[in-house]
């Protein structure tokens, strides 16, 4: 094996050991589970291409992100959809809290994930294990959309609280 | 604005459900307020993390229970295409190493490869590097998904100078046969997982569905005279042989099975720094329902008179079964 062959290597091991919290960044950023796993794909594709302008003693999440960033651009350019405005995705992205979507609040969100009661873990099952839109959910539970999307909403938040209450050592 | 109303926006935005209306509304909300980007983070954390977090939480699900949740036939596929707990992993030909290094990756994965002919979806419907800690059954092979039983084996860290291939887990061969039935005679260990592919059988519709199994194998040093050998072993089932303890009988799994494949024997070596790797391929029948997967591992030493019934340092790690569709040689 080449250096170049090497760094490539810890280029792309840096990529899988950073891989949730980029997915998540561009799973949030660009909503659609299928549109975000195309970018994501690029993001990665783009890091194998330029990993030779990667230095290993620097933050491989800002390079990553900024990668991101850029695909979404792209991707913003190439779709027909509704997608953030350059100067709306700049200013969230600049505004990323430090740690967010890492390794201890995922482990912490697994714990709250595993104690929803079961008629929200159906319906998180279905959106987040299935991927199914809440339009879709809506038809397989023979609920309304509105509906769907409340309990989402109310799941999330309820979520988010339980994970803080954890990281906080409350819950624990 | 209130919170309340934030939150919808923020919903429909992760949602993919927004009216034109409100997504100018959102993006200048988000524009003009730090309070307001700070909560699309909150929310979005949890929308972003939530698919990892469900398959480590619900990870016996990923092959059983959500089987049962409600699935549409014509969303099945592509549902399915989504599971993973590092979801996918992009591909270019020296990736394929990386592949190698997904640690900690407990259930079923989805990976997108890149080919320099296109892109080729490969659904992982197992890997496992024996992470969870879970231990081994000795009953024989298993009626139901989710468990590894067959002979006695057990899941160990690293051991013998054996440092496991992926994670800090392995699962070690001990012997040959299983609890209540001793078998002085036999030579093979075999360790099975049975795995429902129901979600996936409107993919397998066609001939061109095929599902390769990887392992990788590794032993302590041992003596000159002794031979050992792993296999791997793919049986297709249909529902009708899950949970019937007839599939127990000696090579009924492979009388009853709808095809079976077994690999090449593979030699083990006796570096203990390498690990080798193993794979074998089945063509996967449209009537498939749960796939029966088997780690074997025989000692083939000839000395005799010496028992080769038990295992002194055998090891196999970093299994992985994953499915593509590829056409089949084209004949007249």
């Amino acid at each position: 094996m080449t250096k170049n062959d090497e760094h490539l290597l810890k280029v792309q091991q840096l990529f899988v050991r950073h891989q949730t919290q980029l997915k998540a960044f561009v799973v949030a950023l660009s909503p659609g589970f299928a549109r975000a796993d195309d970018v994501l794909q690029e993001v990665f594709l783009t890091i194998t291409a330029k990993a030779h302008e990667f230095e290993l003693d620097s933050s491989f999440l800002a390079w990553a992100r900024a990668i991101a960033r850029f695909k979404l651009l792209e991707a913003r350019r190439a779709s027909d959809h509704q997608l953030l405005s350059p100067e709306v995705l700049d200013s969230l992205v600049a505004s990323c809290p430090d740690g967010w979507a890492g390794e201890e609040r995922l482990d912490a969100l697994t714990v709250c994930i595993g104690e929803l009661a079961p008629k929200t873990r159906e319906i998180v099952q279905l959106r987040y294990q299935r991927e199914h839109s809440p339009t879709e959910i809506a038809r397989l539970l023979d609920r309304t959309v509105n509906s769907v999307n409340v309990a989402l909403s109310k799941a999330r938040v309820a979520l988010r609280e339980c994970m803080e209450r954890r990281l906080s050592g409350e819950g624990a | 604005m209130n919170d309340e109303y934030l939150d919808k926006l923020i919903n429909s935005h992760l949602d993919d459900a927004f009216t034109p209306a409100e997504q100018t509304e959102f993006e200048a909300h988000l524009r003009e307020s730090e309070a307001a980007r700070q909560r699309f983070w909150e929310l979005a954390e949890v929308h972003g993390l939530a698919g990892d977090a469900a398959r480590i939480a619900w990870a016996d699900d990923n092959l059983g229970d959500a089987s049962s949740l409600p699935l549409s036939k014509s969303s099945s596929q592509a549902g399915s295409l989504r599971h993973g707990r590092l979801p996918r992993v992009f591909a270019s030909p020296l990736a394929a190493a990386v592949s190698g290094l997904l640690i900690g990756v407990l259930s079923t994965t989805v990976i997108w490869a890149a080919t320099a002919a296109g892109r080729q979806e490969l659904i992982t419907l197992l890997h496992d590097s024996f992470e969870s800690g879970q231990a081994t059954l000795a009953e024989n092979l298993p009626l139901l998904p989710g468990q590894w039983s067959g002979d006695y084996s057990e899941v160990t860290g690293a051991t013998q100078g054996v440092t496991p291939d992926d994670g800090s887990n392995m699962l070690r061969f001990l012997r040959a046969d299983h609890e209540g039935r001793h078998l002085p005679e036999s030579f093979s260990s075999d360790v099975f997982r049975l795995i429902d592919v129901r979600q996936h059988h409107p993919a397998f519709a066609d001939s061109e569905a095929v599902v390769q199994l990887t392992a990788r194998f590794n032993a302590a040093a041992f003596p000159d005279d002794e031979n050992y050998t792993c296999t791997l072993t793919i049986f297709a089932l249909d529902e009708s042989l899950i949970g019937n303890e007839l599939l127990r009988g000696s090579n009924m799994i492979s009388a009853e099975s709808l095809a079976y494949s077994r690999s090449s024997k593979l030699p083990m070596d006796r570096d203990a720094a390498t690990w080798q790797k193993l794979s074998n391929e089945l063509r996967v029948p449209p009537e498939t329902q749960y796939l029966m997967i088997r780690l074997g591992c025989s000692n083939n030493t000839k000395t005799p008179g010496k028992r080769r019934d038990s295992f002194a340092g055998h090891f196999a790690d970093s299994v992985e079964l994953v499915f593509a569709n590829r056409p089949e040689i084209a004949t007249r």
